[in-house]
């Protein structure tokens, strides 16, 4: 039957079986509860109010008893009707407390008791309230007396104080009788007569004020006389002390007599009669004691009440205990039938948790996700659980047919994979570099045929699969076949192993004496190197043969560059400038200098002495127009053409103060010179004439296509030679382009104009005196310009004859500037 | 204990309720030589408050009365009205001398408490400009007129003497009194002053006598003027002896003696013979007390300030000052107002004349 229900009918079944049981314990939990609710309604709602209002009764008689002496104690009207009025809302709520009391408890005698203590307090309290009330007139009536004692004490002490004033004033005088000689015995005597009448008339002033203090501090004591005994016993002295003041009255001055009458008929009043202290406080000790009577009869009425409130606090805490012993029983009823069907329910459970649910269900699924784990852990071969009809027997068919389609898989994976592993492996022995691949932990995965014939021949029984990198290295270095390692092998080891460990670019590595392979090794992810090895000894071998080929034509050009400026030189084999028939137009300062009279000084020197002395001049001015950046163009026997401005120009005035500044330096050079040669016999020394031009040329190469020459040509390069020429020896002449540009530096003077062959027109030639710095500090030159005037004098470059002219044209100028 | 417990709330409830009152001091010198007029200070602001109370109170609040000695000392003066400020009181009757009252007058102004002198004549007390200080007593320099009026008239031709006692009220009556006299074109034979507080003044009074004064005004307190007046007739000199109103108290009369017989004096009209004043002056007479000197310029004082309250609505100084200012008030003084200074509006000067023992109005 079981069979066809499936899994799930058959764990429904087995939930409702469980959950019949657990609704049968509630159930008998519920019945438990309703009972004991019943026994605590019982407790709450018959026997809790009724005890606790008779403890609120107890609580407020107690209040009533503690605040009577409070009533008795107020000592003001708007305090008396405060305590009472409080008092009397306390009764109000005990009373009411008791009416409902009555309604609801059952021993009715206690009640009774307690209702008889209540009225007897309600009458006792009424009784206080009006002694209060007496008793408040009573002190009033005392503190008013009070009063009056005192304003009365004080006055009688005014009316003592201008006596002693008056028997002070006469004390002086009589001192001063006293003392002095000069005075009568008479009058001597009479003004001790005065002030002894003054001491007598005074004498029973003070008698008064002594009663008068006694009577005040006895009053005084009455007004707080604890008893009637007390006061009765102060009634003595009073009388005696009143007696005493009326005797001494009549001794007074009239006017003070009347005075002091007034007084002591004050206090007698205030001593006997109706109007009397002692009397007053008899009046409020009577009211005292009969309050603290009626206080005693609270308290006891008091007591009483709580008494029998006691009594019935008593009774209901009885039927509490009584009440709270049955729930207890309804209570411990109710547990067990709980706790029977919870257990019942519990036991049901188990039982059929484990007789049907583990046995049939779970033992089942246990064997089935056995096989699961052993199939997901790769054991394909594992025995399978039953098939059946229900869920699981379902499941177990799918697993069968899931284990069958595994294994299908695994074999055609194997195969797979054998396959592209020999494709890998025919790819590598194609290639025609060496490869070798080894895994994280330095061993040969993987190598090529060509690998081993490259690296190491003859060695194919050290190179297998699975040996270190360090082992195959050792054994090549061990063999000799590595040139570097040859005699430190331990040492070439380490460091080929670090330059392995971590790579780098390439490696390069001598086999042999002219043999070279190139390494070039890379870490792979997963931890892994591949190492490509080329064999690049013919690479290397061509290289060599360039590289002496390259030394041989450097030499060659070293030598070739000096037949050429070096300018020139740098710019061609740097690439700058084109070797080619070209030229370009540029403004340039040529430059052209030569020894004066050369062929008349050198005509009796023997060929050699004239070849070094040449060689010698030549030297030094080239040297020094290389220092200035001049482009020496070409030396034609003494003479040198050179120029500025290319193949590197720095501006045409920066090129023209270069050479002007180079032309001085040639001089002073030549000075030097001039000292050095004397001693080598040449009696008169070599002078050298400079003439400088600064114009446009035209630059470049020109010449055939086998032979050229880098020159530069133009009427320039004549004017430069012309003015040369016409340059006395040892100085140097410029023209005015020339001039124009260095004027501000360079001190110059003016030398006429010259004519040269080509130019219409004469030129104007400028004699190079010296850098206007070098000049002293005097030679500065007069300049003014003011509209219609320009002067402009340099006195310390002028002759006696050009000063004289001058003076006379600027006199001139002055006679008629003055007219 | 837990009656005694319960005793001690409901008597600390009701000491809650008492303090619902409103405080007002009484300043003056209540011990010393002048204690007698401290004294009636004290029993006229005392009457008035016991009537104040019957009546229902100020603003439906009882009235309490705090009293404070300042000995007629100025310094003691400052000490006495800051005790009634730190009490709180909101309204001080004093003080009784002229120099107690002008200093204590700062203490109350910067308090923001309302003064009403009953006796302090001085006319400095409300020349200071304080919106806080009234007085209903009339001022010196009334006084010194009518007084140098008489002096003139009646001894232009006699040789007067003029003596201070150079207290702030002494020296002002007696300057003001010889500024009248001068200005009547009679020139005083004698003008000095004299230590107070002595027991003789016999010397005094003989070097006047070897002057052959005939008439001496003296500014000054009762005492002084008493034992002058006693010391003049012991040396059976005949001078008229003319003061100020301080000497209309019993107690000159006392330490005078036979001698006061015949001393001059001017005072305010004396409001024991106001019909207004008849049942108040019954019921201090019914407790053997005689309403003269000051008293019921005292009673007066209180009366003045609790109708001042009751028009104002308020304690609020502000508006009882302005209600003082704005009203008329029935007293026992009689229908009295004040100016803008505080002073009464009306100044009034009456003699007297001591006869048999007591003072009655000069016919």
């Amino acid at each position: 039957m079981f069979e066809r229900l499936g899994i799930r009918g058959r764990l429904l079944f087995a939930f409702f079986g469980i959950s019949t049981f657990a609704v049968l314990a509630t159930a008998g939990a519920l019945y438990a509860f309703l009972q004991l609710s019943q026994v605590l309604e019982r407790v709450t709602e018959r026997r809790a109010p009724s005890a606790t209002a008779s403890l609120e009764l107890s609580r407020h008689a107690e209040r009533v008893a503690a605040t009577a002496p409070a009533v008795l104690a107020s000592t003001s009207k708007a305090q008396h009707s405060e305590v009472s009025a409080a008092i009397r809302s306390e009764m109000a709520r005990l009373e009411e407390l008791l009416a409902a009391l009555k309604g609801a408890t059952l021993s009715s005698a206690v009640v009774v008791e307690i209702e008889d203590a209540a009225i007897g307090l309600r009458r006792n309290l009424n009784a206080l309230d009006d002694l209060v009330t007496v008793r408040l007139a009573a002190v009033a009536r005392k503190d008013e007396l009070i009063r009056r004692l005192s304003a009365t004490t004080s006055a009688s002490q005014r009316l003592v104080a201008p006596g002693i004033l008056v028997m002070s004033s006469k004390v002086p005088h009589w001192r001063a009788a006293t003392a002095d000689a000069t005075v009568t015995p008479e009058a001597r005597a009479a003004a001790t007569t005065d002030l002894a009448r003054a001491i007598a008339a005074y004498f029973p002033q003070q008698a008064a004020q002594r009663e008068i203090s006694v009577i005040n501090d006895t009053l005084l004591q009455a007004a707080a006389a604890p008893t009637r005994g007390d006061l009765s016993l102060l009634s003595f002295p009073l009388r005696r002390s009143v007696d005493a003041l009326e005797a001494v009255t009549p001794e007074f001055d009239e006017q003070l007599r009347t005075r002091f009458q007034q007084l002591v008929g004050e206090f007698k009043a205030l001593i006997d009669g109706p109007r009397s202290i002692p009397n007053a406080r008899d009046e409020e000790l009577a009211v005292l004691a009969e309050g603290e009577r009626l206080v005693a009869e609270n308290d006891d009425l008091s007591r009483k009440l709580t008494f029998a409130v006691d009594r019935l606090v008593a009774a209901a805490k009885g039927d509490i205990a009584e009440a709270s012993r049955e729930a207890v029983t309804v209570r411990s009823f109710g547990t067990g039938i709980v706790l029977g069907s919870a257990l019942l329910s519990l036991l049901s459970s188990i039982l059929i948790v484990w007789l049907y649910v583990d046995r049939n269900l779970l033992a089942r699924l246990a064997g089935l996700s056995r096989s699961m784990l052993a199939i997901a852990a790769g054991n394909l071969r594992v025995p399978l659980p039953e098939t059946g009809g229900d869920e699981i027997g379902r499941m177990a068919k799918a697993l069968r047919v899931f284990r069958d389609t595994a294994i299908e898989v695994e074999e055609k994976n194997l195969r797979d994979v054998a396959e592209a592993r020999q494709r890998l492996v025919d790819a590598i022995e194609s290639i025609s570099e060496g490869f070798a691949l080894y895994d994280g932990e330095d061993r040969l995965l993987l190598c090529n045929s060509r690998y081993r014939e490259i690296l190491y021949p003859g060695m194919d029984e050290a190179v297998v699969s699975g040996t270190r990198f360090e082992d195959i290295i050792r054994a090549a270095a061990e063999r000799g076949l590595i040139e570097d390692a040859l005699g430190r092998e331990e040492e070439w080891i380490a460091k080929r192993l670090a330059a392995h460990r971590n790579p780098a670019g390439t490696l390069l590595q001598q086999r042999g004496p002219d043999r070279w392979i190139q390494i070039s090794e890379r870490r792979i992810s997963g931890g892994g190197t591949v190492a490509v090895y080329s064999d690049i000894t013919e690479l290397k071998r061509r290289e060599q043969d360039l590289s002496e080929k390259t030394t041989a034509l450097e030499a060659l050009s070293a030598k070739l560059a000096k037949y050429l400026a070096p300018q020139v030189y740098s710019s061609i084999f740097s690439g700058r400038q084109d070797v080619r028939i070209e030229s370009q137009r540029k403004k340039l300062t040529i430059c052209f200098s030569d020894i004066a009279a050369f062929t008349e000084t050198t005509d009796k020197m023997e060929s050699e002495e004239l070849t070094q002395l040449l060689n010698q001049y030549l030297t030094e001015m080239s040297k020094i127009a290389l220092a200035f950046g001049a482009t020496v163009d070409k030396y034609v026997g003494d003479a040198i053409l050179m120029f500025f401005g290319d193949p590197e120009t720095r501006g045409v005035r920066e090129d023209a103060i270069a050479c002007v500044s180079m032309a001085l330096a040639m001089q002073k050079r030549m000075g030097e010179l001039g000292a050095a040669w004397r001693g080598i016999g040449i009696e008169s020394p070599l002078r050298c004439r400079i003439g400088i031009h600064t114009d446009y040329c035209t630059v470049g190469n020109f010449g055939s296509e086998d032979r050229m020459d880098y020159t530069i040509i133009g009427g320039a390069v004549n004017l430069a030679a012309r003015l040369e020429h016409e340059a006395e020896p040892g100085t140097v002449l410029i023209s005015y382009e020339t001039f124009a540009q260095v004027r501000d530096l360079i001190h110059c003077e003016e030398m006429g104009r010259i004519r040269v062959r080509g130019i219409a027109y004469p030129v104007a030639s400028y004699r190079v005196v010296d850098f206007k710095a070098n000049l002293t500090g005097g030679s500065q030159a007069i300049r003014t310009e003011l509209p219609h005037l320009r002067l402009e004098a340099e006195p310390e470059l002028m002759s006696t004859g050009e000063r004289e002219e001058a003076v006379a044209a600027l006199r001139r100028t002055l006679d008629r500037l003055c007219r | 204990m837990r009656r005694l417990l319960a005793a001690a709330a409901f008597m600390f409830v009701l000491a809650c309720h008492a303090r619902a009152e409103v405080l007002i001091g009484v300043a003056g010198p209540m011990t010393g030589k002048l204690a007698w007029t401290g004294t009636q200070l004290k029993r006229g602001a005392e009457m008035a408050v016991a009537q104040i109370n019957s009546n229902g109170g100020v603003l439906g609040q009882q009235v309490q009365l705090v009293v404070a000695d300042d000995y007629c000392d100025p310094q003691q003066a400052v000490a006495a009205a800051k005790k009634l400020v730190a009490d709180g009181a909101v309204f001080v009757i004093g003080h009784y001398c002229s120099g107690a009252s002008i200093p204590a007058s700062n203490i109350y102004e910067q308090a923001g408490v309302l003064q009403i002198s009953p006796s302090s004549t001085n006319p400095t007390l409300t020349e200071q400009g304080r919106a806080n200080v009234f007085r209903v007593c009339s001022r010196d320099d009334a006084q010194g007129v009518v007084a140098g009026n008489y002096l003139a008239d009646q001894w232009g031709d006699k040789k007067i003497a003029v003596l201070h006692d150079n207290t702030t009220y002494g020296k002002g009556l007696a300057d003001e009194t010889k500024k009248q006299l001068n200005r009547r074109g009679v020139t005083e034979a004698i003008y000095q002053s004299y230590t107070p507080g002595k027991g003789d003044y016999s010397a005094e009074i003989a070097a006047l006598q070897a002057t052959e004064i005939a008439v001496l005004y003296l500014g000054g307190y009762h005492t002084e003027t008493a034992l002058m007046v006693r010391a003049a007739r012991d040396q059976a000199y005949r001078v008229q002896v003319i003061s100020g109103d301080d000497t209309a108290t019993e107690a000159f009369g006392l330490i005078a003696g036979p001698a006061a017989e015949g001393t001059l004096f001017t005072f305010a009209a004396d409001p024991r013979r106001n019909a207004e004043a008849a049942e108040v002056v019954e019921r201090f007479r019914a407790e053997n007390f005689e309403p003269d000197s000051w008293t019921l310029h005292s009673y007066g004082a209180a009366q003045v300030w609790a109708q001042a309250v009751a028009k104002a609505g308020s304690l609020e100084l502000k508006r009882v000052i302005a209600a003082l200012r704005q009203s008329q008030f029935d007293t026992v003084l009689g229908r009295i107002d004040f100016d803008e200074k505080g002073d009464l509006t009306v100044q009034n000067w009456v003699w007297y004349v001591w006869r048999n023992g007591e003072y009655v109005p000069l016919e």
